[in-house]
């Protein structure tokens, strides 16, 4: 062996013991056993059956103790090695062999890539459909084929689909729309809510409630509001507004199980809301107005497409606040909130008018009266007639 | 001719400042003639308009463009404030989830909101299986060394914490005074007792007076040395009580939880004993519904002698059972001017006061026919439901 390799291969292990090595210490410590005389009573003797009870006794209470003792000195003890591990392992993370790349479970939630190339889509394997007895024939146009009774989606349709329904939630997201991430299987919480995260959206984990939509004023009614501008700055003054206005309802929805989604999609549909939707081979195509044909049962596959979905909408928030800055906005104030500004802007102008003229005819300027002639003021005061035409 | 001027001059007079106050307008019109009044304006001199007051204007909203949009991202959910607070758990989960833990045994004991408290807290009808899921998270940080636990994680958990923390009370001990007494002291319906106990030979005395003096039915006299009576102590103790408020009933089972807390200070080991016999809680009322828990005739009879010997080896026994066939040692100071105060008469078939009792027949009934005291059982855990009801 290359003395040069040994070192770099054994230095590791020598780095990460702790310095002082207790491996000498361990001749001179002893085991420390404890043995408990058990007593065999003596039939008759209750005397001593007793005492040998007692005395048990008192042993299993110092054993209690110093257990308790012991236990106490551990937790003292776990701060300082937990220093100690940090310190060792800043040590050494920089020896040995670099893994240029590993495989990281959640590395596609964490970090989602911009768009999802066929490769990408068939390791996630967003390819496999249901079993061919359970497909809905809506869904041929996506089925590339069958395998081992199984449908096998077109991976070119589904990257196609894809492209074009990120699109659709960049442009929302860039003119100031609301979308909603919903994805209420078990799992898809993490994925759901950082896409969501990313997207500066909404997200939906949990049964959907029916009648959010359609029934919004009794159930969302509670749900906290805020008006901000088109920089997304909170705005002030507009409590009163927040007060009586009715609850928001999403501009897009993003739907990644609509099988479990119909009370949400059919609200959606009445109320004219567009849907994104992963669609298997078992889902109707019709329930979504944007289809993604993909693998809905598989977390990965799921993860990939709504994390696509996710970056497109992170890509058109920036730029919606990038043309901000620059003064350019690209969505209207809703008539609501416009007709309450105007409400507000005219009724403090009133009262400032109002304020003006009181102070006009407390401190003295010229009565209106003042500048008549005699004639004008009994005119005025009795009507034309009153004043005598000749004299 | 010449009058007529005159009276109209007058009345003009009369008339101005009288006049209807004319609009802004037309004031600020009459502002910019010239002072002579002719009608012409004039070019040498004139009064520009006044500055832009923009104290008068505030308020003024002069966003062009604003919108409304959801505080919480959770807002479609029904339960945002609860999933906010779940979510920032989960994320504090994430990254403070490799410190090092303590043992559950050695953790800190809390008592964290229960899923009604929390609901009351977030205003949310919150499901039970999600509380459920978040209480883990919050009990996996909890457990966190408490040297290492970063603030973040004590914040965040504080919000499941209970308002009470039951468990960081500390009892106080009680202990005997320096000439050896203990005070207890006890409540039942209206009325309130304390009791200095202390050893001696079995004397009471309530109020000034002795038992057989304060209290006139047999029962009453049983119930409140009952504690003593049942653990066979009526000889080794003194008693120094003072009662108030109430009737004799109410009295006398006040006494009963006095006397039994202070016995508790001497003899701590009682406890088990005297809990058994539920002579340590506090019985409000005989109001509404609830039931004595007494043993009826027929019913399975309720040792609670096995039960002090089970737990104090060294008690002397005193027998006592509710529908008892025999009981132990009665002092005769107690109990001498005592006659049952209920006699069961088998040949008359009826149940009678003995102070009252005019049926000739004796009274010479052993004590076998007392009961213990009213023992209401029933009446915590139905309150307790209620209680419960009442707050969902």
């Amino acid at each position: 062996m290359i003395i040069r390799n040994f070192g770099v291969r054994h230095g590791r292990q020598v780095l990460s013991a702790p310095p002082s090595a207790p491996s000498c210490l361990r001749l001179f410590s002893t085991q420390t056993t404890t043995t408990t005389t058990t007593a065999t009573p003596v039939p008759g003797n209750q005397e001593a059956v007793e005492q040998l009870a007692a005395l048990s006794a008192t042993d299993a209470a110092r054993e209690a103790r110093l257990a308790g003792r012991r236990q106490q000195q551990e937790i003292a003890a776990i701060p300082r090695n937990f220093r100690k591990f940090i310190k060792y392992q800043k040590e050494t993370e920089k020896l040995g062999s670099e893994v240029e790349r590993r495989y990281l479970p959640d590395e596609i939630i964490r970090n989602p890539p911009h768009d999802a190339s066929l490769e990408d889509l068939l390791a996630a394997q967003c390819h496999m459909g249901h079993h061919v007895s359970r497909w809905n024939p809506a869904n041929s146009r996506y089925i590339y084929g069958e395998r081992s009774d199984i449908h096998i989606i077109s991976l070119e349709q589904t990257a196609a689909h894809l492209r074009r329904a990120a699109r659709v939630v960049e442009e929302v997201a860039y003119h100031g729309g609301l979308i909603l991430f919903v994805g209420n299987r078990k799992g898809q919480m993490p994925i759901v809510t950082r896409m969501a995260e990313l997207a500066g959206a909404c997200h939906l984990f949990q049964k959907w409630t029916p009648g959010c939509i359609t029934n919004k004023d009794v159930l969302l009614q509670g749900g906290q509001l805020k008006i901000v501008d088109e920089k997304d700055r909170e705005l002030e003054g507009f409590e009163e507004h927040l007060r009586d206005c009715r609850p928001v309802t999403p501009d897009l929805v993003v739907c990644l199980n609509p099988l479990e989604n119909y009370a949400l999609l059919r609200e959606c549909a009445l109320a004219t809301v567009p849907t994104v939707g992963v669609i298997d081979t078992d889902a109707d195509p019709s329930w979504v107005t944007y289809q993604i044909p993909a693998n809905d049962d598989s977390l990965r596959s799921v993860a990939l497409i709504a994390g696509v979905l996710g970056r497109a909408g992170e890509r058109g928030q920036q730029r919606r606040l990038a043309d901000a800055e620059q003064g350019v906005v690209k969505w209207q104030t809703p008539k609501d909130v416009f007709s309450f500004i105007g409400k507000v802007n005219a009724k403090i102008r009133r009262e400032a008018e109002e304020k003006q003229e009181n102070i006009q005819k407390e401190t003295g300027g010229l009565k209106p009266a003042d500048l008549m002639t005699e004639d004008e003021v009994i005119a005025e005061m009795f009507g034309q007639g009153a004043v005598p035409s000749k004299y | 001719m010449a009058s007529i001027p005159t009276t109209r001059r007058g009345l003009a007079a009369a008339m101005r400042g009288a006049v209807r106050p004319r609009s802004l307008e037309q004031q600020f019109q009459a502002l910019r003639l010239n002072a002579k009044g002719s009608r012409c304006l004039s070019t040498q001199s004139f009064q520009a308009a006044p500055e832009i007051d923009s104290v008068k204007l505030e308020g003024t909203i002069r966003a062009r463009h604003a919108r409304a949009v959801p505080v919480s991202p959770s807002y479609f959910s029904r339960t945002s404030r609860f999933n906010d607070s779940y979510l920032a758990l989960d994320k504090l989960l994430r990254v403070y989830g490799n410190l090092p833990t303590i043992p559950a045994n050695a953790v800190e004991r809390v008592s964290w909101k229960t899923l009604d408290d929390f609901r009351h807290a977030v205003g949310e009808q919150v499901k039970a299986t999600d509380y459920v899921k978040c209480l883990a998270i919050v009990k996996r940080l909890h457990q966190i060394h408490p040297k290492i636990k970063p603030a973040p994680v004590i914040q965040a958990l504080n919000d499941f914490k209970r308002s009470v923390q039951a468990f960081s009370n500390e009892t106080v001990k009680k202990t005997l005074d320096k000439y050896g007494r203990s005070l207890g002291s006890g409540r039942r319906k209206s009325s309130s007792a304390r009791a200095w106990l202390v050893e001696g030979n079995g004397e009471v005395l309530v109020n000034g007076k002795t038992l057989a003096d304060y209290f006139g039915r047999v029962h009453d006299r049983e119930s409140a040395v009952w504690a003593l009576h049942a653990t066979g102590r009526m000889d080794k103790y003194n008693v120094w009580a003072r009662v108030e408020g109430g009737g004799t009933t109410g009295q006398a089972e006040a006494l009963t939880l006095a006397i039994s807390r202070a016995l508790m200070v001497h003899e701590p080991a009682l406890k088990p004993a005297l809990r058994r016999g539920n002579w340590l809680c506090h019985t409000r009322s005989k109001k509404g519904g609830e039931k004595e828990a007494w043993p009826r005739e027929g019913e399975k009879e309720t040792c609670v002698g096995q039960e002090i010997e089970r737990f104090s080896g060294s008690i002397e026994l005193s027998w006592v059972s509710h529908n008892g066939s025999s009981l132990g040692r009665v002092l005769p100071q107690f109990f001498s001017i005592c006659k049952p105060d209920f006699c069961n008469n088998q040949t008359t078939n009826h149940r009678c006061d003995s102070r009252a009792c005019s049926h000739g027949h004796s009274h010479n009934c052993t004590i076998q026919s007392h009961r213990g005291p009213p023992v209401y059982r029933t009446q915590r855990a139905q309150s307790v439901k209620e209680g419960r009801k009442r707050h969902l």
